[in-house]
């Protein structure tokens, strides 16, 4: 079974300055090339469940770690978390792509620096095919090399996941990409996240359960640190077993 | 590195030409300096801080702020040289004690009032509503927040002082050249700490350049003294 | 309360005139200068000619110093901000804090009495004996020069140009660095690409050590020799405008000399405000950057 999935979760518990954030997430897996999203409030520690899959929540100085998380079968805490980090991509919330650098060197710049391509042609194709795969290619082909500051939110957004694509990994992490985007935007996004589906695993984190009903084909719904439940989505959003995933869905709250 | 000859001096005998003498004069020279010099600066950077503190948006504070801005980044020969030309040549005042505090004074007035307005800004912000709250004047507040934030005060004055020690150019012109004259009253030349190590230090003379250093020694310990004294007092925090 | 019945309060009456007195003092020194350089003006022709050398000077001067403050402060800034420990940051940024606010006098006899002579016959001698087929570098070194004021001027300006740009460092967003973070890359990537971030606030900083610096008077007058000639090699002494107007200016005593002193001030304070006000826009600009970043 272990070979077969993304992740498999088992009793995590992660703190932040002695907050206890993610409270024994247990029996969680996420399987290959599906779009599962990680619904709940603001605040429920979504974030860090994304962050601690990347291992990128071990940069913050207060965090403790405890538990057991495997990707493709293997334990993450003892790989070299930036080889972790190649194959499991993540995209913020507010797009960071680097302003000051041109649209061709944000992709470009991380793709030298990690030595996955030296020659120009080799990275111009990179470029090329990272920006198509993230639906941005058409609208900036012309204008490669201007600042990555004189793009829509939106595009920076999808700089942002083509920049995350180049390094081609096999997991891509999103925590609530679309919140900051205008509609128009998000609804760009929630299209390229189907398409990406079928290269790669994408775990969503979303506040909203109409998000989680378009994009998802599994969600699990996330409460106070709490896994409350998960399953596929229909399960999930349609008829549920506990009453507090009912009442979030139907938008009682959070 | 610094302390070349430094063991020949801590005090009184006037320096000699060819000797090796003292740093008496100048010694005396700087402490009548500064200390007449803050006498100027102090009580204007003092209220000229407090005025801009207190009322930001009042018109001539606002000028005030900005033409003290304009000036801390003046080069201070300037400023000697202006001082020379209206008190000395003008107003034929000869080189005298009184041309260069008044140098000094113009060269740290601006930087003392702004760390003043700056050191007052958050005692205040602390402070004000509260005691208007109490019913307290509007005079009696101000008082309470500059007495809240004297180690402020102190700091700004503190390091003013510093730099009317350690500062040169202005006095290039508006003091005496010859360094063998004890200071007698404000209307004769004296001379000053740092214009002894210019020259000094210049000259071709080997014995001369031992003075020197013998006198930025003692200047160097005397800034660090200062500094120590403000940092300790930063550490302290605001008093209530 | 309206305001206009508070201006004629006790209070507002108190402090006034310290205000006021700071305002007149100010402006009375500004027009006192323009009103003494006026006569230069008008024999402009033969004055300029005559300060050429002290202008060429503070150029040759003040530009080198900041090239070379450019790795020592950049240098210095990350060092404090990224690779120290936390007990030696506090150490350093004092020091450094202690250095940018030194009297200058010491720094010119250090530069004069020993870093000079060392510098005549170690590293001065070995560019010239390499390089000195370049006119830039040509004849022999002598104690004090172009570049040993640069070099002076350089160490005492790195200070506070570096705890400007350690500032604007450590404002940079977080959110940049995790981004870097989660493209797998390591610590220096970051250091660099927060760098490149604040181009602006670097270049501001520089530019406002080179306004400052143009003024420096006394470090530089003792290291650069005061010959008033315009010298190619940087390894041979000249002159500035500051040091001009120290060392010549108790020669020049009747008024329309005088005046050309004045004017000279002029034309540095000229020098010197335009820079500091061109620093200002860049440091602006780049706080309006940091302040955006992340928003749509």
């Amino acid at each position: 079974m272990s070979g077969q999935c993304a992740f498999r979760i088992e009793r995590l518990n992660v703190w932040l300055d002695s907050k206890h954030v993610l409270k024994d997430v247990s029996d969680v897996i996420i399987p290959r090339n599906v779009v599962f999203s990680i619904m709940g409030p603001s605040g429920s520690g979504k974030s860090t469940l994304l962050k601690t899959l990347n291992r990128l929540v071990e940069t913050y100085p207060n965090a403790r770690v405890e538990g057991k998380v495997l990707f493709m079968g293997e334990d993450i805490f003892s790989m070299d978390p930036v080889k972790l980090r190649r194959r499991v991509g993540y995209v913020f919330q507010q797009p960071n792509p680097f302003p000051h650098m041109s649209i061709y060197d944000n992709i470009a710049y991380p793709v030298k620096a990690l030595g996955l391509a030296k020659s120009k042609r080799e990275i111009d194709d990179i470029v090329k095919d990272s920006l198509t795969k993230a639906n941005l290619y058409d609208e900036v082909k012309d204008r490669l090399h201007a600042k990555a500051s004189a793009l829509s939110g939106g595009q920076q957004q999808r700089l942002v996941i083509a920049r995350a694509l180049a390094l081609r990994p096999s997991v891509l992490l999103m925590d609530e990409p679309t919140s900051m985007i205008d509609v128009v935007g998000a609804r760009k996004i929630e299209e390229l996240i189907l398409q990406l589906k079928k290269e790669m695993t994408v775990v969503v984190a979303t506040h909203t359960p109409q998000m989680a009903r378009r994009i998802s084909d599994y969600v699990l719904f996330l409460y106070d640190g709490r896994v409350v439940e998960w399953g596929p989505k229909e399960v999930m959003l349609e008829a549920p077993e506990n009453d507090l995933t009912k009442m979030y869905v139907a938008g009682r709250f959070g | 590195m610094i302390e070349q000859g430094a063991k020949f001096f801590t005090a009184p005998p006037p320096t000699t030409d060819l000797g090796l003498g003292g740093i008496g004069t100048v010694l005396q020279g700087s402490l009548v300096l500064v200390a007449t010099a803050l006498a100027f600066a102090a009580p204007i950077s003092v209220l000229a801080g407090a005025f801009i503190a207190f009322y930001p948006n009042s018109f001539t504070a606002r000028l005030a702020r900005q033409l003290a801005e304009v000036v801390v980044e003046f080069p201070t020969i300037v400023i000697g040289l202006s001082v020379f030309g209206l008190f000395i040549v003008d107003l034929h005042w000869g080189l005298s004690a009184l041309t260069g505090a008044i140098a000094l004074a113009v060269v740290i007035m601006p930087y003392m009032t702004i760390q003043i307005s700056e050191a007052l800004r958050v005692p205040r912000a602390m402070f004000e509503e509260s005691l208007y709250a109490l019913g307290m004047s509007r005079l009696r507040t101000m008082l309470f927040v500059m007495s809240a934030g004297r180690r402020g005060l102190l700091t700004g004055l503190l390091i003013g002082m510093a730099k009317g020690f350690g500062e040169t150019a202005a006095l290039l012109f508006t003091i005496t050249t010859s360094f063998n004259l004890f200071f007698t009253s404000f209307n004769r030349p004296v001379s000053a700490i740092p214009v002894l190590i210019y020259f000094y230090g210049l000259a071709p003379y080997e014995n001369w350049r031992e003075v020197a250093w013998g006198a930025a020694f003692v200047l160097t310990v005397l800034v660090l003294a200062l500094f120590s004294i403000v940092r300790v007092l930063a550490r302290g925090g605001m008093s209530r | 309360m309206n305001a206009k019945r508070a201006k004629l309060e006790k209070s507002y009456l108190f402090f006034l005139p310290g205000a006021l007195a700071l305002t007149i003092i100010v402006i009375s020194l500004f027009v006192f200068l323009f009103v003494n350089a006026l006569p230069a003006f008008y024999y402009a022709g033969k004055y300029v000619p005559e300060f050429l050398p002290a202008i060429y000077g503070t150029a040759i001067v003040t530009t080198v110093a900041v090239l070379l403050a450019i790795p020592l402060s950049i240098g210095l800034a990350i060092f404090i901000a990224e690779l120290s420990p936390k007990a030696v940051r506090d150490v350093l940024i004092n020091i450094s804090d202690l250095m940018a606010a030194f009297p200058t006098v010491v720094y010119g006899l250090w530069g004069l009495t020993e870093l000079g002579p060392f510098l005549k016959s170690t590293l001065f001698a070995f560019i010239n004996r390499y390089l000195g087929f370049l006119p830039v570098f040509s004849g022999t070194p002598t104690g004090v020069s172009y570049l040993l004021a640069s070099m002076v001027l350089a160490v005492m300006i790195s200070p506070f140009a570096s705890s400007l740009i350690r500032e604007i460092y450590l404002q940079v967003p977080r959110s940049l660095d995790e981004g870097i973070y989660a493209l797998g890359l390591g610590r220096w990537e970051v250091v660099r690409i927060r760098l490149g971030f604040i181009k602006r606030g670097i270049v501001g900083a520089l530019t406002l050590a080179f306004g400052r610096a143009v003024g420096e008077t006394v470090a530089v007058a003792m290291t650069v020799g005061g010959v008033v000639a315009i010298n190619k090699s940087l390894l041979s002494p000249g002159i500035t405008i500051p040091a001009y107007i120290a060392n010549l200016f108790g020669e020049a005593f009747s008024t329309v000399d005088v005046a050309s002193f004045f004017m000279l001030s002029l034309i540095l304070l000229g020098i010197g405000t335009a820079f500091l006000a061109a620093a200002r826009l860049f440091i602006v600009s780049e706080q309006r950057e940091v302040r955006t970043y992340g928003k749509a």
